[in-house]
Formats: C-alpha cells, sequence, structure tokens
C-alpha cells in the first residue's frame, strides 16, 4: 500500500507487511522516514492512497466511516504531541475511551484510579493538562490509551518525555498488556527501549519504504498458542 | 443517551464552555422580529376574518329618487322573506358624515342626500336576486354588498398578510444560515477537541450530540430572551390598541389561539436552529476520514 497527502510525493510506498497477533514491533527510521504515518494507518486516521489494509481480519480500506469507530475503539493510541483534552482533568482525560464505550461513572472510577496510581498520578487526578509537565502529560497519554485494554497499541515515541525510570515502568507496562494478548507498536528512536523487550520485532522505515531484509513481516511465523486464559477472553 | 439526539450527562461535560457565543444573540434577534412579524401577520388575519364576518349578509341600500321610491323600496325590501332586518340610516347621521368629508359648512350647500339603509340577510340567503328585483322594480335604487366595499381594503390586507408569511420564510432561512455558520463555528472551535474524540472511538452520533447540545440551548436561550423581549413591545403595543378596538366596537386585535401560536414560534425555531445545526454538522464531520 501507499499514502500520499494531497497531490504530494507519496509518502509511504510499496508496503506490504503483516503484524502478528500478539506481536511487539518497533517502528523506527530516521525523522521524515514515515513512521507517524505509517501508524495513522494503523489506528485508522488515514487511509491508503493505493493498495489495502486489513485489521483485526476486516478489509478497512474502503469501509464506511460509520464503521470505523468500533475498530478505534479496539486501538489504543499514544500520539507524539499527547493529544490531550486541555479542558478536562487527568482523571477524565484516562477515562474518556471508557466513557465514549458508554460505561457508567461507577464502571469508570476504579480502574481510571488505578490506571492513573500506577503512572504515579494518582495525586494529580483533577489536574488539567495546562497545569501538567511534559512527562506528566505523556504518562496521562499512556494511561488514556491502555485504559480501555485495547487489542492493538499504537504508540509514537512514548518515551520521549518521560525519565528513564518512568520510560521502563511503561515498557514494563506495554510487555504486560502484550503478555496479555495486545499488539504493541512502538515507534522510537530509543534503542535502549528496543532492547528492553527480548523477542520484539524490529520494523525499520527508509523514505517511505519498509525494510524486511528477512521476510518475516510479509511472512510472519505462526504466533505462539494462546494462554487459556486468554482464549476464554477471547471467546 | 449516546448516540441520541442528545449526550449522557457525561458527555456533555465534554465540550468547554464558550463564554462568547454568537448563536444566542442571533436566534434571540430573529426570535423578537419573528414574533413581532407573526403578531402583525396574525393581527392581519383577524383584521380580515371580522371584518369578512362583519359584512357577510349585510348589504347597502341608496335611493337618490324621490321619498316615494325610497318608501317602496324599503316596503319591497321588508317584505322579502330572504330580509331579517331594513334599518334606515337616520338623515342627521348621513348629514353629519357629509360634514366628516366636506367640513361642518356642509349642510349649507344644500347637496342632494341619498336615502340610505342598512339591509340585512337572513343567514345563508343570497342577495343577487333581490338586488336585481329591486333595481328593476324601483327607479334610482342601488343594492350594494358591503363585501363590494371592502374588497379594496381586504385584497390589500390580504396581501400585507402575504408579504408578512414571505417575511417569515425569509426570517426562517435567514435564522437557518446564520445557525449554519454558527455551528460551524462552533464544530471549528471544537476541531481539536472532537479530533482526539474522534481518534478514539467516538463516533459521528456522539460528536454530533455533542455539539447540538450547545447550539439547542443556545437556541432556547435566544428565543426565551427574543420571545419575553416581543412579549413586552406587543403587550406595549396591544393596550393601546385595544382601547381603540374596543372602541369600534371590535373584538381583540390577537385571539388565544394566535397567542398560543406566538408562544410556539420560538420553540420552533430552537427546533428548526437545531436540525439545521444537526445536519450542518453531520457535512462538516463527513470531511474527517
Amino acid at each position: 500500500m501507499g499514502l500520499r497527502y494531497g497531490t504530494g510525493a507519496e509518502v509511504l510506498q510499496g508496503l506490504d507487511f503483516r503484524l502478528e497477533v500478539g506481536g511487539f514491533y518497533f517502528l523506527t527510521g530516521a525523522s521524515g522516514a514515515g513512521k507517524t504515518s505509517l501508524l495513522k494507518l494503523l489506528y485508522l486516521a488515514q487511509r491508503p492512497t493505493r493498495g489495502r489494509i486489513r485489521l483485526f481480519g476486516e478489509a478497512l480500506t474502503d469501509a464506511p466511516r460509520e464503521a470505523l469507530p468500533a475498530f478505534r475503539r479496539r486501538i489504543g493510541v499514544v500520539f507524539q504531541d499527547f493529544r490531550l483534552v486541555r479542558h478536562l482533568s487527568a482523571f477524565d482525560n484516562v477515562a474518556l475511551p471508557m466513557r465514549l464505550a458508554g460505561q457508567s461513572d461507577r464502571a469508570i472510577e476504579g480502574p481510571v484510579r488505578e490506571m492513573l496510581a500506577w503512572v504515579g498520578l494518582a495525586d494529580r487526578a483533577s489536574a488539567r493538562p495546562p497545569t501538567l509537565s511534559g512527562g506528566e502529560q505523556q504518562r496521562v497519554a499512556i494511561a488514556r490509551a491502555v485504559i480501555a485494554s485495547p487489542e492493538l497499541l499504537v504508540a509514537d515515541e512514548p518515551t520521549g518525555n518521560v525519565d528513564a525510570a518512568m520510560a521502563e515502568r511503561l515498557i514494563h507496562l506495554f510487555k504486560a498488556l502484550n503478555r496479555l494478548g495486545t499488539t504493541v507498536v512502538v515507534a522510537t528512536h530509543d534503542m535502549a527501549l528496543v532492547r528492553a523487550v527480548p523477542g520484539a520485532r524490529l520494523m525499520r522505515l527508509e523514505s517511505g519504504r519498509l525494510a524486511d531484509p528477512t521476510g518475516e513481516l510479509r511472512h510472519p511465523p505462526p504466533p505462539p498458542a494462546l494462554p487459556s486464559s486468554l482464549v476464554e477472553r477471547g471467546a | 443517551m449516546i448516540g441520541g439526539f442528545f449526550p449522557a450527562p457525561a458527555l456533555s461535560r465534554l465540550l468547554p464552555d464558550q463564554k462568547r457565543r454568537i448563536a444566542p444573540w442571533i436566534v434571540g434577534l430573529m426570535t423578537f422580529v419573528s414574533l413581532i412579524v407573526g403578531a402583525a401577520g396574525l393581527g392581519l388575519l383577524g383584521a380580515v376574518s371580522d371584518l369578512s364576518s362583519a359584512s357577510a349578509g349585510r348589504w347597502s341600500l341608496q335611493v337618490t329618487g324621490t321619498p316615494a321610491e325610497a318608501a317602496q323600496a324599503t316596503a319591497l325590501l321588508r317584505g322579502d322573506p330572504a330580509v331579517a332586518a331594513v334599518t334606515p340610516v337616520p338623515a342627521q347621521a348621513v348629514r353629519q358624515s357629509l360634514e366628516d368629508w366636506l367640513g361642518p359648512g356642509a349642510a349649507s350647500f344644500n347637496l342632494p342626500l341619498p336615502v340610505l339603509a342598512d339591509v340585512t340577510l337572513r343567514d345563508g340567503a343570497g342577495g343577487d336576486a333581490l338586488k336585481a328585483r329591486l333595481e328593476r322594480q324601483v327607479p334610482n335604487t342601488q343594492l350594494t354588498p358591503y363585501s363590494d366595499e371592502l374588497r379594496p381594503l381586504l385584497g390589500s390586507l390580504a396581501g400585507l398578510t402575504i408579504l408578512v408569511v414571505g417575511l417569515l420564510l425569509v426570517l426562517g432561512l435567514a435564522m437557518a444560515a446564520a445557525v449554519t455558520l454558527a455551528a460551524r463555528a462552533t464544530l471549528e472551535a471544537n476541531r481539536a477537541t472532537l479530533d482526539i474524540f474522534h481518534g478514539i472511538g467516538a463516533t459521528d452520533a456522539q460528536l454530533l450530540s455533542l455539539v447540538q447540545r450547545r447550539i439547542a440551548l443556545d437556541a432556547l436561550l435566544g428565543g426565551l430572551v427574543g420571545g419575553l423581549a416581543a412579549a413586552l413591545v406587543l403587550g406595549l403595543a396591544l393596550i393601546p390598541a385595544r382601547g381603540l378596538l374596543g372602541a369600534l366596537g371590535g373584538t381583540s386585535l390577537l385571539s388565544a389561539g394566535d397567542l398560543a401560536l406566538l408562544a410556539l414560534l420560538p420553540v420552533a425555531q430552537a427546533g428548526l436552529a437545531t436540525v439545521v445545526a444537526r445536519r450542518a454538522l453531520r457535512k462538516a464531520l463527513t470531511a474527517v476520514p
């Protein structure tokens, strides 16, 4: 598939790959290589201008717009610029995916408080984004992305504004979600982060093309058997 | 009520409060003008109806000949089963009318005055055959329906009523256009927030309900303020008009039904504003992938 914005040149071209369910992927590449554009395709903010995209087993390239929100709710996104809602508190920002899914305040309260505590922001629940530091905003964004236990987690430079200790905690969170069956795609320049996840696959973008020298991205090995608890959850 | 016309309470808080909003002012002004114009239109319709019913079955007898001819005409009319009453207009009243038109010295002009009488027909009776018979049998006699004399006035009033309806339509269109612009402005003002909601799975219906709730509340607020202002102005205008109508023997300018219709107008406008905003927003939202 390929992607171009307006009448410009293609920013992504000749992409042909598969992501294994439950896989952990790092997307690397120089600035301007197309990482964010590829992530946009993954979290359905853009449609490819050429080719096809299938997600969760469904062909979504020409899917009607009304069908997309249901798929977006299965995806957690950590945006590079956080995209927090400025007038909502940290609590309400984290609660957004659950509210949009129609969950009650009572059902939301516990998980959101727990998630905020996990990212170290229990005492900042009522603070609004403009009063939070960059690192705190990023942690709120991450908490929002994972609160609804997404099937696919897409993160764009998730550790860009946090210290080493928090980066380690976040990658632990991503690994934990991955162990529960969430497919994780992280765009990063941070090779330490890549090394922290043994077994993760590396996708490298160069000038809008995906380097896949081993062919593993086009023909991934069969996924390992899922734990029985996860099979029950999926059922 | 997720995805419905209005959002669930938890969702309704998701858009920020905007201090400077133009929609209430637009709707308020439009409501005020619409109510004044609507009241004028209903008043005109009422006047047309009153005049039409007052003139129905009423004819005017005019005899320019001799007193004997006048007596013969009156007798012929009183003897006709279609006629309910014949009421001669006193000569003094005729002279008074002449003075009203020509000035206080008109009586000294020695102008020949016709004998006049008001003729009232029974319900459902037609006057054309009676008119033909009377004017054939009694020379120098004219029997004229009131409606003929009122036709130019009624025509003018009907024309004004059509103009009022046209004005109301134009006002409705203007308000729809203004609300469309206000809805788009609201959408643009909240675009970043709505894009975030969209990105994490909000449906168009949810986003619509968020924005249209604001437009609906603005429209109701504007309708209320415009309605109150119009009620005040109409109240002040109707008090002297009521006195005038009383002096003329008429009824009230606006009936209870008219007032109920006017009271519904702000609600209808708020509804129109909401529907128009919803359409505009739906169209704008489809621009997002």
